[in-house]
């Protein structure tokens, strides 16, 4: 007997508790009797049935929300009704810890006709997105309280004229939370946009006139130092001489060669070779040997040139030659600037 | 060269034209409801337009000039909420009404709709207009 009341009591509250048809998973109950209110009015006004269904997966715990003209838990299918337009949703919230996204959809039922989920959606007021996001009830309620709108708009019920309540009404009451400037909210995205275009152009413009006038630049590795040997080998010709001026090669003139015989100052000492050593009694000077005619077979004999006693040794071309020509004019001295006489042009006292 | 600056020109020109569009753009829901609507009455800054339009009609043309900061709905109208105005498109005839205010009068004379969602002094909708339930990601 006891237990028997036990299970009675418990199929009473079982019984008792509001099942998975209450609207708690979308809107606090008070919001769900509002709404419920508000498409009462309308049905009343319309002879139109309004309701919503929206059915949540709760990361995988079936629920659902809902309402209609009847109240709050309570379908239009539940009511005896001759036109019906209902918002039915979908939603499925995934846990956090899940890799797949929330997902959302939703129709509008309408029967036997009226407005669509076109319609619906070309007023903005509800989209996937809201019914996946943290504000869902607060979108349903605006796209549910709006089917009595649409209705009208599709002909299939008078529309509800209102006017402006007095306002002695709102008595204290007042506007919060500033919604911001029409201005940035409406023109914001665009300057943005026209703020980079124009930068961009900018500095492209900048870039392009930059890399134009930039040089083609020729990559040099240095000065290229001569270098001159220490050490001449007899048998060296220079290729460019010979291949140039064969005929001044074989019969050089001999005030050609005094020019082009550097100076000793200028030019560092070379070797002779061994059978181009002259004598003693005539020395050699140190750079007598230019490099044009550094070859033996081309080297030519002065006529100034005594009969050597080694006619096989090729002549030098500045024996005696160096000694006899004359002496270089001294490089012209360079201009004294004005108020300063040369030390060695000034008088002596 | 020429062609690096005929490009970089014409993303100036596409900037400046975007900027220009931006900055010359109806911004003013008084301004447009003054350019498409004819005035019946008006009484300080409260102004009534009317419409042969359905207030759908309305509402969508007003949202795509001139885009509210928030939008409520309710059976007997569409209610946009500007920087400084309100307006109310409500049904009449077979055509609309649209009643513009400024912040504080359409804030009063909207009170049934819109207390509690943009200011003090109501009850309803409240819950509603607070969040979500945030089961969400």
């Amino acid at each position: 007997m006891r237990r028997l009341l036990v299970v009675s009591a418990a199929l009473l509250m079982v019984v008792g508790i509001p099942g998975v048809a209450s609207a708690d998973v979308i809107f606090d109950q008070a919001d769900a009797d509002e709404l419920a209110a508000t498409l009462t009015e309308a049905y009343e006004a319309q002879n139109v049935c309004y309701g919503w269904l929206i059915t949540v997966d709760n990361e995988g715990v079936p629920q659902e929300s809902v309402g209609s003209n009847f109240g709050a838990g309570t379908r239009i299918t539940q009511g005896d009704c001759a036109k019906s337009v209902e918002l039915q949703a979908s939603v499925s919230w995934t846990p956090e810890s899940s890799e797949s996204e929330d997902s959302a959809s939703y129709t509008v039922v309408s029967t036997p006709g009226g407005p669509t989920t076109e319609d619906l959606e070309d007023l903005d007021l509800l989209s996937e997105d809201d019914l996946t996001g943290d504000d869902v009830d607060a979108a349903v309620y605006k796209a549910v309280a709006a089917l009595p709108l649409l209705a009208a708009d599709a002909g299939v019920a008078s529309p509800i004229e209102a006017s402006p309540a007095p306002e002695s009404e709102a008595s204290g009451a007042a506007p919060t939370n500033s919604p911001g400037s029409d201005f940035w909210r409406e023109s914001g995205m665009m300057l943005l946009w026209g703020a980079l275009l124009l930068l961009a152009g900018a500095v492209f413009a900048w870039y392009a006139i930059k890399t134009s006038r930039r040089p083609a630049r020729r990559r040099t590795i240095g000065p290229v130092q001569e270098q001159i040997p220490d050490t001449v080998p007899p048998e060296w010709t220079p290729a460019e001489e010979a291949a140039v001026d064969p005929v001044a090669f074989a019969a050089p003139d001999p005030a050609a060669e005094q020019k082009s015989t550097p100076s000793p100052a200028a030019e560092p000492p070379v070797a002779s070779p061994p059978a181009a050593r002259k004598p003693e009694a005539a020395p050699e000077p140190p750079s007598a040997r230019p490099k044009s005619t550094a070859s033996p077979a081309a080297e030519p004999e002065p006529a100034a040139e005594p009969p050597s006693a080694e006619p096989a040794e090729p002549a030098k071309p500045d024996d005696g030659n160096t000694a006899e020509a004359p002496p270089e004019p001294p490089a012209q001295p360079a201009e004294p600037p004005p108020g300063k006489p040369d030390p060695e042009t000034r008088p002596e006292s | 060269m020429r062609t690096k600056l005929l490009i970089a020109g014409g993303l100036g020109a596409v900037g400046l034209i975007v900027l220009l569009f931006a900055l010359i753009g109806n911004h003013s829901v008084r301004g447009y409801l003054d350019d498409n609507y004819k005035r019946v009455s008006s009484n300080g800054n409260s102004v009534v337009y009317a419409s042969d339009q359905k207030p759908t009609a309305v509402y969508e043309s007003m949202r795509s000039a001139v885009s509210p900061a928030d939008v409520q709905t309710d059976p007997e109208g569409y209610f946009l909420r500007y920087s400084d105005d309100i307006v109310g498109i409500t049904a009449s005839g077979t055509g609309s009404r649209i009643y513009v205010d400024d912040e504080r009068h359409g804030y009063a004379h909207w009170f049934p709709f819109v207390a509690g969602v943009w200011g003090t002094g109501g009850g309803l909708g409240e819950g509603v207009r607070g969040g979500g339930p945030g089961a969400g990601k």
